[in-house]
């Protein structure tokens, strides 16, 4: 019944997650993937209305994304140079973090209570799971970030490279049980 | 997840974000910051002067121009050159670049020294800035009297050591050994010489040898190379390389001047850049220096011979960093 609309959110968070950038360019904004999430959840919300709450943010995001459509074509591994600009962008990146995890929150959340009023336990587990490891792994993102500016550009590749592997593979596993949610409403 | 959590946790970030900001503010400069520069130059034609200076990553600052307060309102053509980055700081290398007829005059009677530039930055700002002490001569500053030395070989490596060689076409007896800026590089210039003929003898053999090697592969160009012949002509180069920068002679400072030496000796000079204090802030500057042989020939005649010895610092984040520290306690 609602899995139509699970699938649709699935699809923004996937438009989210990747950056194909040419000459600085976006060819995948996140603004879209930001308005079809938004779309998803605006649906959703027949289903559960904790999923309103997600939305919220959503739209914080979406208006932040517009930040992410143009960036100078900077490879970190040619160098991390800090300047203004840098700065400017790492704490947008900050507070992104910040709504993103607020958002996937709300969703999850959400999706704990379905599970338990469905007797779902393993989705359950599943779901809790996936939180706990998003929270902590964003949180040391968070965290993080602030010293990017002042510690030796090598240590900002040795951290920068591994920890933004490790949240991208947290956030598939997100997005992954969201797809797990299709399948089971 | 309750409000007050989120909120803890935000202002913790905050916190964090204020007190990394906070800290790259204090690196910043708040304007270039020069370098000090040991040079002493010949004006032969013209001149081109290396002069370095960090600027903030944050800021796109380039020298414009300059002026030599000895020289007049003349403004001088300033080439922006290569840049390397650093954490928080650009170091830039700029040459000034002074053609005969600009400096002429200034020149006329026995050259002039440069302490002070007033510069022109891209941004509009005009500063007056120290830069050290520029030498610069009319003539070679050291050449005097008919030359008794004979140049043999010279070199100079990245680890701030060089040497040079020298072979006597006549008698002569070294009176001592001068520098310029002897108070400046006390203590951080050391030099040594050494006369030992056997040693050098052998030394400058292998060197002629390798250089024979060289001009018979050459003239062999056309021949398949045999292997052998390589590795040998490697081994010697590596062999005559590291006995040529190995300091086997005795430092300036404790030898008994005057030093006798007969026609067909060999002295070779070698000189290293470095002070018994790590923390020696003279690591930072930039050195191009001559050391002055004095020396007498047997008729009486007095003879003063150079050698030129330089020294270009490598910097790393941390020395960057110390430097601007330093510059601030000043």
């Amino acid at each position: 019944m609602y899995s139509e609309k699970y699938n649709k959110l699935f699809w923004g968070l996937v438009i989210t997650l990747f950056d194909f950038r040419i000459m600085g360019f976006n060819i995948l904004p996140d603004l879209i993937g930001y308005i079809i999430i938004i779309s998803a959840l605006l649906s959703l919300q027949s289903h559960h209305k904790g999923y309103g709450k997600a939305k919220m943010f959503a739209i914080v995001l979406l208006v932040l994304s517009v930040t992410d459509i143009y960036q100078i074509d900077d490879n970190i591994l040619n160098g991390f140079t800090v300047n203004t600009t840098t700065i400017i962008f790492m704490i947008i990146s900050s507070i992104t973090v910040i709504l993103d995890i607020l958002m996937v929150y709300f969703i999850i959340n959400t999706i704990l209570e379905l599970a338990l009023s469905s007797n779902f336990d393993e989705l359950y587990e599943t779901a809790q799971f996936r939180w706990k490891a998003y929270l902590i792994i964003n949180s040391i993102f968070l965290l993080v970030s602030p010293f990017m500016i002042n510690v030796p550009e090598d240590i900002v590749i040795l951290i920068i490279i591994p920890l933004t592997l490790i949240v991208m593979i947290i956030k598939i596993m997100f997005i992954g049980l969201i797809r797990q949610v299709s399948k089971v409403y | 997840m309750n409000i007050k959590k989120i909120i803890i946790g935000v202002s913790f970030i905050c916190l964090l974000w204020i007190a990394n900001l906070l800290y790259f503010q204090f690196q910043q400069l708040d304007e270039p910051m020069f370098l000090e520069h040991y040079y002493e130059l010949s004006a032969y034609d013209d001149i081109d002067i290396p002069i370095y200076y960090l600027v903030n990553n944050n800021e796109d600052i380039e020298i414009s121009f300059i002026q030599i307060p000895q020289l007049g309102d003349i403004d001088i053509y300033v080439e922006n050159y290569k840049q390397n980055k650093y954490k928080y700081h650009t170091l830039k290398t700029s040459f000034i670049k002074l053609k005969g007829e600009e400096y002429k005059n200034a020149i006329a009677k026995e050259g002039f020294k440069i302490t002070d530039l007033i510069v022109s930055f891209s941004n509009g700002d005009t500063k007056i800035v120290n830069i050290g002490q520029i030498f610069i001569y009319k003539n070679k500053p050291c050449l005097k009297g008919d030359n008794p030395f004979k140049f043999v070989s010279c070199g100079s490596s990245n680890n701030n050591k060089g040497y040079r060689t020298l072979s006597l076409r006549t008698p002569v007896t070294v009176a001592d050994f001068e520098y310029i800026l002897d108070k400046k590089l006390d203590g951080f210039l050391r030099v040594y010489i050494d006369a030992n003929n056997d040693d050098l003898s052998k030394v400058i053999k292998q060197s002629k040898e390798l250089e024979n090697m060289e001009v018979e592969q050459k003239s062999r160009s056309n021949e398949i190379v045999v292997e052998k012949n390589i590795k040998e002509e490697m081994d010697l180069q590596r062999e005559v390389i590291n006995m040529m920068f190995n300091v086997d002679g005795v430092e300036v400072n404790n030898i008994d001047f005057p030093l006798k030496l007969d026609k067909n000796d060999y002295l070779k000079i070698n000189y290293e850049f470095m002070s018994e204090d790590d923390d020696d802030i003279r690591y930072y500057n930039y050195y191009k220096v001559y050391a002055r042989i004095m020396a007498e020939k047997d008729n009486g005649d007095k003879v003063i011979r150079d050698c030129k010895m330089h020294y270009t610092p490598h910097f790393s984040d941390s020395d960057i960093k110390r430097l601007v520290k330093e510059r601030r306690k000043k």
